[in-house]
Formats: C-alpha cells, structure tokens, sequence
C-alpha cells in the first residue's frame, strides 16, 4: 500500500464539496434536482466513511499519510479508531439531513443556495474528522464555521436570526484566535504540525497549547459564558439545527480527543474542561425543564450535554467522552427532526412525584456507588460517572415507583432498570476498547472539583422532588438560562448594532 | 422617577361606576380576539369572527386604520389577475352595482389599471401607536435590540409557561397566581431580563401597578394620556400585538361549547393588562423629553388622523374584490342553473355513498360516479349528525369529536370485541403499565443528570431509528395516541355507545336517544326514502407524519379528528334493528334489506377502507364487493385529478407517491387540504352531477321538498354553512397576510408544549395555516375568495333563517359570504341585503 493510500477516504468530503461548488441552482424544479444530487452525494460519501471504518479496523492501527507541505505544515490525512467513529456518525447524520432537506425545504425561494451551504458545511465537518495535520484542520475549522453562519442567516430578514449568528461569530472568532495561537506554539516547540508526531511529542513542555485547545473547544461547544447563540438557532430551518446540534457542536470535543495525550499532561486544561463542563452541565439541567418550546428544549439538552462531555474530558475520561458524543449526536439529530410532531407525543409530567422515600434513596444510591467503586479501586473518573449514573438509574426507579402504576410495572420497571445497566456497561466497554487511553492521575483540585459536581449532580433531583423554599424564584431565573443569553445580546448589540430597527411585521 | 411612580400611585382610580367606561372598551377591545384551538384539535377558525357585527368592507378599514394589516389581496394581485382575464371589465361592471352608489369609482374599468399602477399601496394612514414602536423608531441605529420583539417574546415566554402549567394537573397553580396577570406580575418581582436589557426600573414600576387587570389599565391609559374615545383603539391595537395568546386565551370561552359567550374574561383581561403594563414599563423606565414629545405626537397623530371612514377608503380595493369573486360565482351559477333538475329516476340504486361535505369529496364523490354510473353519492357534515364525546381505549379524558360549534351528545368508548371481561381487565393491565414504563421513559430522558445517562444507553437506538425513518418508515400516529395495546388487540378495537362509570358527564344512549340521532342525521341528509340496499358512510382522515398541523388535515366537523369513529357508530346505530323500528313509528321506513356500512376517506392517498365489515350480513357481501371495486377504481380517478397539483402527476396511479408522501417525515406538502375552496351548495345532487367542480365547493345534499317546516334548512345555514365559511376566512386569510393570519413558514416551526407552534425562537404564538399549506413556492394554491353560497330552497324560507338567527344574518348582511339562492328552474337569486334578493340576468 503506498503512503497515500488513505487519501482514498477524502472522497468523503470531496463528493459533497464538489456538489456544493457547482453553480447554484435556480429556484424550482432545478433546485430540487441539486437537492437530490446532495442527498446522493452525501450518501455516497457515508458509505465511503463505512468503508474508510472497515479499512481501519481491519488494518488494525493508524492509517497515516505524509504531510503535503512544507515545515510539517500542510494537507495529511490520519485515521484511527476516532476518526473512522466520527466521520461515520458525521457522514451518516450529514447523509440523513440533506435526504431530509430535499422535501423539507422545496419550494423555497432560496432552496439552491442552502443546499450549497449544506454541502460545503458538511465537508468541512468532515475534512476537520479526516485531517492529518492542525494546518489543515485550522482550515476545516475556519471552513466549517464560515458554513454555518451562512446557514444560520438563511432568513436575513430575520432579526433574531442574525443576532443570534453574530453572537456565535464573536465566540467562534475568538476560538480562532486561541487554536491559532495554539498552533503556533505547537509548531515552535515541536516543527511539525502533523497530528502522528503531535501525538508523540513529549507532553508537559506543551500544556500552555493544551489549555489553548481546551479553551477552543470549549468557546466550540456554545459552553458557559458564550452558550447564548446555541439556544436561539431556531430562526433556521431545523435540518440545519440538526445538522449542527449532532455534527458541528462535536468539533470542539472531537479536537480535544484527537490531541488527548497534549490535554491529559496540561493539568491546567483539565482542570478548565472539568470547571467550564460541569458548570454548564448544572446550568443547562436548571434552565432545561424551564423551556416551554420543544427546540429550546433540544437546545438546552445540547448546552448541558457538550457540558457533561466537557467534563468527561476534564476527568481524563476519553473514552467516556467519545461515547457520550457519538450517542448524542445520534439521539439530538433525530430528537430535532422529528419536533414537528412533538404536540402528537406530548410532554412527561417534568417533575415526576415526590416522595421522600425517593430522597433516601437517591443518597443512599449515590453512597453506594461511590463505596463500590473505591472498594474496587476505580480511579477518580470511573467513580465520578458511576454516581451520575447511579444518580440516573434512581430516577429513573423512583419514576416507576409512582403510586399511579399498575403491579406489572413493577415486572416491567426491573427489567427496563437492569437494561439500563447493561446497556450503559455495553457502551463503556465498547468505547472503551475503541479508546485505549488511561486516565490521566488526578491532581488535588480536580479531586475537588469532582466532589462538588457529584454533589450538585445529586443535589438537582432533590430540589426537584422536595421543591425548598426559594426554588419557584429559581426556575424564574433558570427559565431565563440566568441571563447569560440576553447579557450578550446587549453586549453584541453595543459593539455591532444590528441596525435600524427592523421591525417583524413590516 | 420616583415621583412619577407616585403620581401612578395617586392616579389610581377607585374600582367602582368610573370603570363602566373602560370595563366597556376593554369588553370591546377582548370581543375581537377569534378563538384558537390548540395542535390536537387544530380545527379552522373564522379570524374575523369577533367583527362580524359589522361589514367585510369596515372590517378591512378597521384593520387597517388600527394596526396597519391589509386584510384584502395586495395591489400586486389585483394587478395580476387583471392582467391574466381572472378579472374581466365585465366582472368589474358588474361588481360595480353592488357597492354603494355613493363610493368614489372610476367610471371607466380601464381607468382602475391606471389608478392601481399608481398607488401600488392603498395608503394606510397613521396606525395606532404603541410605545414599543415609538421606542424603537427613535431608537434607530440607536444600538438597541427591537423593544417590539423584545416585548413580544418575553410576554410570549410567559404565556407559554402560564398555560402550559394550568393545563398539567401536577402543577397546578396556587390561587394567587391562578389569573395570568396576578401570575405575571408575581414573576416580574423576580425576573431581571428586562432590566438587563437596558430597561430601567422595570421591576419596580411593574410592582407599583395595581394588584388588578382593569385597575391596571386604567392607570396605563391615564398615564399615557389616551383618551376615552381612543381607549378601544389603543386595547384593541395592544391585543392584537399577542394575537396569538390571546385567541388561545379566547378559545378556553369555546370549549365548553358555550359558543364564546361564557368563559372567564379574567383570562383575556389579563393578557391585555400585561401587555399594556408592559409598554407602560418601557414608558416610565426613561424620563427624557424627546420619548414624551414622540409618544405624544404619535398618539396624537393616529388619534386626530383616525376619521372613522369606514370601508369607502378601500372602496377600489373592495371594488376589485366583489369583481375578483364574481369572476369564479358568474360561471358557476350559469353552470349550476343550466342543470335541469332531472327527474329522480325510479330505479333503486345498488348503492349509496355518504361523504363529508368537506371540498376534497367533491373529487371523489365525481369519481366514484364516474367508477359507478348506477350509485349515488351524496353530502353531510362529516360526523353525521352523532355529536360523540369519544373515550380512547387508556386515554386519560375524552374527545368531543363534532364541530366545536355544538356540544357532544353521546358518549362512546372503546371496547374490545370478541373477549371476556377477565381477557379485558388483563389487556387494559398490560397496555396500562406499559403507558406507564413509557411515560417513566420520556421522563428519564427529559430529566435533570438522569438525562445524562439516557442518552449513553439510548444513544446507540437512535441510529437505527434514524435510519428507519430517513426510509420512510415511519406512520402516522394514531389520533388519540393508542399505546400499550398489541397490533392483534389494536385491530379489534370497536367504538361503543356508553362510558365507564364515571368517565362522562352525559347520560346513556338510550334507545329513544340514539333514533333521535338516526333520525336527525337522515333528514339531514334528505335520505328519507329510496335507501339503496347498501349505504356507505364515509367520515376522511389525512396522513402525515412529523406534522404539528396534522389535525388540520383531519374532519373539522369531527372537532378536528378523524371522521371513523363517528362513521362506525353511525353504521351501528342504523343497522340496530330497535332504532329502525322507532324510526318507522317517526315516519323513515329504512327498508330490511338496506344495510349500513362505514367507511374511512383517507384524503392524502385517496383510499377508502370499509370498516367493521365483520358484522356484514352474508346477503350483503356481493353488494360490498361490488362496491369495494367501485371504490378502488374511483380512488385511482380521484388521485390521478389532485396528484398533479402537489407535483406527483404524469404515473398512471399515483398512489405509492402519494402514499410515501403520507410517511415522509420531512414531508411539508403532504396534501392540500381544503386549499381552493370558494363555494357551498346545498342541493340535490342532480343540481351538480356531471359537473366539475374542481375540489373548491362544499357539497351538502338538500332536498327542499321533503323538508316541509325547513327545520333542515334551518340546521344548514346555522351550522354546515357558518363552518364553510370558517374554513374559508382562515384560508382566506392565510393568504391575504401568512405573517399575521397564517403561522408562516414550516421550516421554522417551534412547537410550543400541545398549544401551538412559534415561528423560530420567539415571537407570538401563530395562528392559522403554514404557508406552505397555502403556497407551493412558486404561486398561491388557494385564491382568497370568500364563500358563495348557494342554496337551493325557496327565497322566503331562507329569508325565514336569516330573520331568526342572528349570528347567520351578521355573516351574510355583513358580506363575509354571497348568498344565492335556487329555485326550481328559475335564475339564480342574489341576496342583496336587507331581505331584498335580485335576479341575476
């Protein structure tokens, strides 16, 4: 096999870049054709990611190519086990949306122009998967977000619309500017900026890049402060949600992965993922139930799970993080397309019912599993996410445990628990034998860290089932996701007015 | 600051007569808002319902004058349609004589082309001011977010927290916020959104306003300095800026069938009470002269500019209207009078077919004809005069499945055939825990840290469902939701008269009850003698999936479901021997050998299922069969006639197209609906045999001759025809203005708990109909017309059910339809209002 062989599995994002390339089609029955040509073409290249994973696995390790450039700057292409992962569910999820978008947006005016936008944002998704060296990545990155903000101002008349993309462009700039700066610190103390060597670099002289990537995935994942844009994309056709809450959000999580071993010797970054992460996390939990509208809803699902994976990835837990991503992705992608018929299935009593036995028993829950793990010897991350877990798997027996049930539930409700369980065991292992990557030792404050988070994480139920005095004044504020989102408005409208004041019914 | 906070405070007017004046204009104000019914019974709405005390033209003017809507097709249209022959110069000379001779028209129809080239905007004239938009006229390019939009979305966000917490019993509200205005106020102690905007104060100058709605509006209003003859205007205006909440708080004065006249104002008040507070914060939280001076000249101007002139200052609009709609009602009425009345053959059909009147049978009633020369075919409201509270097997509370106008009758719920009462309890056991083990699912995945978990055990099932819907794999849910019961079970689900104990406040179905129903449904549908030896009672149904409009496709007679429940007990309750004989003794002779059968018209592939066949008598089962083909072939006519229109003509049988359109889940077209429609006939179906009608008439089957006191006459005008003419003003007014009548685009919508959709993040909760279910892209689908109406009876006995009802008089008098009348082989008769009919030539 020549070295370059893995360039094979550019076909990718070639298909889709290519269709996005030819000249825009006109409105109509022409814009329907290039449509379907995307959905082909986005088809193809999920089956060209199907085989690229297959090559993977049957090679056995990394499929890596020279760098074409100069000074280990260039085009590389490098596929391991979580590049053959993601550019399936990328690949895949892109492949649902624009077969999804051929219906879905026929007859609108400006039907040709997103499905170019559609083609091209998907590709670069995939070229930043596909990538073997942070030169091209940084141009899949900056490609992927100039994409998406044309997506995102699909309806210019829309003022909310193009508010909310100003607010990501601010934070994706400033995600820029910090993977940039990265890079060139990398590329100083390295000469390369091709991922195989990066990957084998000695890690403690880079930690100052390390908390830099940190930093860009986390201004990547619409985290604490800059999540605001995340919440109000819904001015833009949902397959575009779709495609961006299960494909583009990953970026910054993906990025984190592909250079894990930097992260996992920079105890400052993880020390940053685990705060920013897990503040979201708690956040976006609080804000969540607040949300009247089934996609702010979703959106504020997403805000708080990129948080969950954050924190994965501050605990050293990779492994963990790369199933939690892939099984989002899949969850939201479809969670968004199928909102329309959200009135049909109609919403779960939120709050559950609230016994006190309920309580005891989620403390009790918690407590064991700690006392489990410890005894078994499991390192701070296991612990940490077993008790969320544990913490799960509570509510979900205090919820059929309600007086309402029939006694068959019970029958139903311990076989449904031990599914659960073994499902979530299933997924563990498997990722982690798809990420061989140990934990990296747990400094103090990250000890720390871990034991409010598990604390908060047990905390949240509670409030919800006992209702303490003061918690109707907090889901005021959380239904407002704490001001975080209009804070920004005013501040992105200080610095760049959107205008004369549009108004919506002129 | 301060000082004017105690100002307000001192201004407060005592509750007391004071108020008389204002409780009246905010009556007023609240008495425009059109009800809206939320996503599991979308059924169409009349939006001008609230203005039918007074006239189409006045109306249009109104709106205008008030909030800047045009409630008429643009110029541009006009223009158009004069420009492809849809308005000739005779339809304008015609037209012309049904305005008033005193409006200022050109008197040459060429000079109109010029005058609309001219003036490409009927010019609106100063719109009443509000303070948001007086703020952010000033504000422009002042580096400030729209205070409209802001204003709009958080009391949208309240709006939709309020009604979402009153509808879950779990969460039910403590008295003291249990008014939505108590409840707003309440949260606004708390929520700083609007202070962190830039709004100053606003918690503390909310806090200051009184504890009450009206009391609260008193003070905005004085404080604003709107006078009382402005007030009404000023409320009116404000209300329409939360069009949406409001007609959702308007509809909870419908549901009990009390027709908008009960209800709790204190809803409507509310949200008007908030809305005004709401622009008075914005007023009070800035003191700078150059706010005061513009809010003052704003108001002023619309207050001084507002001559009240009524509907002349559209009259060229109105004028193209009235020829736009005579252009579609002249060729009709030639068509429908050149029909002779044929004489009734006297030859027993082999079958009769019984539709809803909704426009899509049309196409398949000329279909089956054509299928069928020997049957016939005919129209009634789609649930067939049984007006059922229906009970779903599991479902926590009934459906009234008739139109919302009237309230049900009969309980019915469902049971399941063929099984012992012990097979029962263990079936309804079974299917009781799994709701539960789903709904502790749902609540799993939707939870705080539980979440969490539930996407990385889940995560990897939704490949496969995404897959499997990308195919096209998924169905369209049942309406209500059937969950727990296996396919077998499911299958053997029958509807039956009565209801557990407990579960309904309406008495049984005795047997004197249920002939009441068969026979009210029988003269209704002039089918009181002749019976075939097979009767076909066909209710219809859409089929979509992913769709929060879905129930919009369904029966609006039904309440805005599927048509098959009231069409299977229909068939029942005639086929009961008992009701036949009480129906004897009230003068119908149903002969034995006549058999009823009911049938479900699946509109989005054009299918037509016969239900409960396995109580068919064996005599009848050639007849089934026979008619079964029949029907098979009238669907492929039927299909391959609307197929074209959504882009799917050009196959031989379009029906898998279609078909995978009704599974398609990013399908935003999956039929058109009532798109078209533009007429309502009442008469034999001789009048119309043979014509096409193009899928845009209504047809109710009416016999004037065998409905000697015209009780039946009566019930047409009063309710088929009131709701065609509902469904046509929402269609109507969808396309006139999709942003304020419509809910606009699809591809934005944001389905808001089970009350309704937004469009994208924010904004007010939309009504009416998407835009695409009026627009292919390209062109309208339906031509705003308002209905024609036709009637074939005597003129005096339609004068009669003019003079008795009045909500039937308001709607012709006030010309939201055009009323002819029909009388043997006479020319047509326009009603000209005020009791005088013409003769058209």
């Amino acid at each position: 096999m020549t070295p370059y062989a893995p360039w094979l599995a550019a076909l990718a994002p070639a298909l889709p870049m290519l269709v996005g390339l030819l000249p825009q089609a006109a409105r109509g029955a022409p814009a329907r054709a290039r449509a379907r040509l995307a959905a082909l073409a986005a088809s193809v290249a999920a089956g060209v990611a199907v085989l690229t994973a297959v090559a993977c696995a049957v090679w056995g390790q990394p499929l890596a190519t020279p760098t074409l450039g100069d000074a280990g700057i260039g085009a590389a292409i490098y596929i391991d086990a979580l590049t053959a992962v993601v550019l399936v569910l990328v690949s895949g999820v892109g492949a649902v949306v624009a077969r999804y978008s051929v219906n879905y947006l026929d007859g609108d005016p400006r039907h040709g122009y997103f499905t170019r936008w559609l083609c091209l944002t998907l590709a670069a998704v995939q070229w930043l998967v596909l990538s073997g060296n942070l030169a091209l990545s940084f141009a899949a990155w900056i490609a992927t977000s100039a994409g998406l903000h044309q997506l995102l101002i699909y309806y210019p008349e829309r003022q909310a619309a193009v508010l909310a993309a100003r607010k990501k462009f601010v934070a994706s700039r400033l995600g820029d500017g910090c993977l940039l700066a990265a890079l060139i610190l990398l590329h100083r103390a390295t000469g390369t900026l091709a991922i195989a060597d990066l990957l084998h670099a000695p890690g403690a002289s880079l930690s100052g890049a390390g908390a830099l990537i940190a930093l860009t995935a986390l201004l990547k994942s619409a985290q604490l402060p800059t999540h605001g844009w995340l919440t109000e994309v819904m001015e833009t056709p949902t397959p575009v949600s779709a495609l961006l809450h299960a494909g583009i959000i990953n970026a910054g999580g993906f990025l984190v992965l592909r250079l894990w071993p930097l992260i996992a010797a920079s105890p400052a970054s993880l020390v940053l993922l685990l705060a920013v992460g897990g503040a979201t996390a708690i956040v976006g939990s609080l804000a969540l139930p607040e949300q009247t509208s089934v996609k702010a809803r979703l959106a504020w699902s997403t805000i708080a799970q990129m948080g969950f994976m954050m924190m994965q990835l501050g605990l050293g837990a990779f492994a963990a993080a790369l199933a939690h991503l892939v099984c989002h992705a899949l969850y939201k992608a479809y969670a968004f397309l199928t909102a329309a018929g959200a009135a049909e299935r109609g919403a779960p009593d939120p709050a559950g019912t609230a016994p006190r036995g309920a309580a005891v028993a989620l403390v009790a829950g918690v407590v064991a599993a700690i006392a489990l793990q410890r005894l078994a010897g499991q390192d701070m991350a296991t612990t940490v996410l077993g008790s969320v877990a544990a913490i799960g798997v509570v509510q979900l027996l205090v919820r059929l445990a309600a007086p309402a049930a029939g006694g068959a539930r019970w029958v139903y409700g311990a076989g449904l628990a031990a599914l659960v369980v073994g499902a979530y065991a299933a997924v563990r292992v498997a990722a982690e034998w798809g990420f061989p990557g140990a934990p990296p030792p747990a400094a103090g404050a990250q000890r720390w860290l871990a034991a409010v988070l598990v604390a908060a994480f047990a905390a949240l139920p509670l409030a919800t089932w006992l209702r303490p005095q003061g918690w109707e004044v907090l889901k005021i504020h959380a239904a407002t996701g704490f001001y975080g989102n209009v804070l920004l408005n005013r501040l992105v409208l200080a610095w760049w007015p959107a205008g004369a004041s549009a108004e919506r019914r002129s | 600051m301060a000082a004017r906070l105690d100002h307000a405070a001192a201004a407060q007017p005592c509750p007391g007569p004071a108020h008389d004046d204002l409780r009246a204009a905010i009556a007023a104000a609240c008495a425009r808002v059109a009800p809206l019914w939320p996503l599991p019974e979308f059924v169409a709405v009349n939006p001008f319902v609230g203005y039918a005390d007074q006239s189409y033209g006045a109306t249009c003017a109104e709106l205008l004058r008030i909030a800047g809507l045009r409630a008429l097709p643009s110029r541009q249209d006009y223009l158009a349609a004069l420009g492809e022959g849809r308005i000739t110069d005779r339809d304008l000379d015609e037209a012309r004589a049904r305005l008033p001779a005193s409006w200022p028209l050109p008197a040459d129809p060429a000079e109109v082309r010029a005058r609309l080239v001219a003036a490409p905007r009927a010019s609106a004239g100063a719109a009443v001011a509000t303070v948001a938009e007086v703020l952010d006229q000033l504000a422009s390019g002042d580096r400030q977010a729209s205070h409209t939009a802001f204003m709009i979305d958080e009391i949208s966000r309240f709006c939709a927290t309020y009604f979402d917490r009153r509808e879950a019993p779990s969460t039910a509200l403590p008295d003291a916020t249990a008014s939505p205005y108590a409840a707003w106020r309440e949260a606004m102690r708390h929520d700083r959104s609007a202070e962190y905007l830039g709004i100053h104060g606003f918690r503390r100058i909310v806090a200051a306003l009184p504890a009450t709605a009206v009391e609260t509006i008193a003070v905005v209003v004085e404080a604003l300095g709107i006078p009382p003859p402005a007030r009404e205007d000023y409320l009116h205006r404000a209300l329409l800026d939360i069009n949406g909440w409001a007609s959702y708080a308007r509809h909870f004065a419908w549901r009990d069938g009390r027709c908008g006249t009960g209800g709790d104002p204190s809803l409507l008040e509310g949200l008007l009470a908030i809305r005004v507070a709401f622009g008075y914060a914005l007023f009070e939280s800035r003191d700078d002269a150059a706010l005061r001076e513009a809010w003052a000249t704003a108001r002023d101007r619309a207050i001084l500019a507002a001559p009240h002139a009524g509907a002349q200052t559209l009259a060229l609009d109105l004028w193209l209207q009235e020829a736009y709609e005579w252009g579609y009602q002249r060729p009709l009425l030639e068509r429908l009078t050149a029909a002779k009345a044929a004489a009734a053959s006297a030859e027993r059909p082999p079958a009769q077919a019984y539709f809803c009147i909704d426009v899509r049978s049309e196409v398949y009633r000329r279909s089956l004809e054509a299928a069928w020369p020997a049957a016939q075919t005919g129209g009634f409201a789609g649930f067939f005069g049984f007006a059922i509270d229906y009970l779903a097997q599991g479902a926590r509370a009934p459906q009234a499945r008739c139109p919302v106008l009237i309230a049900p009758q009969l309980a019915v719920s469902d049971r399941l055939s063929g099984t012992s009462p012990g097979e029962q309890a263990a079936i309804a056991g079974r299917s009781a825990a799994r709701r539960g083990l789903a709904q502790a699912w749902a609540g799993f995945r939707d939870a705080a840290v539980g979440s969490f978990t539930f996407v990385e055990t889940a995560g990897p099932l939704y490949a496969l469902k995404l897959l499997r819907a990308s195919a096209g794999g998924d169905r369209p849910p049942p309406d209500p939701p059937i969950d727990g019961l296996d396919r077998a079970d499911r299958a053997r689900l029958v509807p039956a008269l009565g209801a557990p104990a407990g579960q309904s406040g309406l008495p049984q179905a005795d047997l004197a009850a249920r002939a009441r129903c068969a026979e009210g449904a029988l003269r209704g549908m002039s089918l009181t003698r002749g019976f075939a030896r097979l009767v076909l009672l066909c209710g219809h149904a859409g089929a979509s999936v992913n769709n929060p409009h879905a129930r919009g496709l369904d029966c609006g007679a039904c309440g805005g479901h599927s048509g098959e429940i009231n069409a299977r007990v229909a068939a029942a309750v005639l086929n009961e021997p008992g009701v036949r004989a009480e129906l004897l003794r009230r003068g119908i002779e149903i002969p034995s050998d006549t058999w009823f059968v009911a049938g479900l018209h699946v509109t989005t592939t054009d299918e037509v299922v016969l239900l409960d066949l396995e109580h068919l008598p064996a005599s009848h089962r050639d007849d089934v069969a026979r008619l079964s083909v029949a029907l098979h072939r009238a669907s492929r006519l039927a299909r391959r006639e609307r197929a074209p229109a959504l882009g799917e003509g050009g196959r031989a049988d379009p029906r898998t197209a279609l078909a995978r359109r009704a599974r398609d889940w990013s399908q935003v077209r999956p039929e058109w609906g009532l798109a078209g429609n533009a007429a309502f006939i009442a008469a034999p179906r001789a009048r119309t045999r043979g014509i096409d009608l193009g899928g845009r008439a209504f047809l109710h089957c009416y016999d004037w001759r065998q409905d000697p006191e015209f009780a039946v006459l009566e019930l047409i005008m009063t309710a088929p025809m009131v709701v065609a003419a509902w469904i046509n003003l929402q269609y109507y007014a969808s396309v006139v203005d999709n942003r304020f009548y419509g809910s606009g685009n699809k591809t934005l919508h944001n389905v808001v708990g089970r009350i309704g959709v937004l469009e994208g993040n924010g904004g007010d909760l939309r009504v009416g109909l998407p835009l695409q279910s009026v627009h292919d892209g390209e062109r309208w689908i339906h031509e705003p017309l308002r209905l024609c109406a036709v009637i074939e009876a005597p003129r005096e006995a339609i004068g009669r059910v003019l003079e008795r009802h009045a909500h039937v008089r308001d709607l012709v008098e006030h010309r939201w339809l055009h009323l002819y009348a029909l009388d043997g082989d006479l020319p047509a008769q326009r009603y000209a209002g005020l009791g005088r009919w013409e003769t058209l030539p």
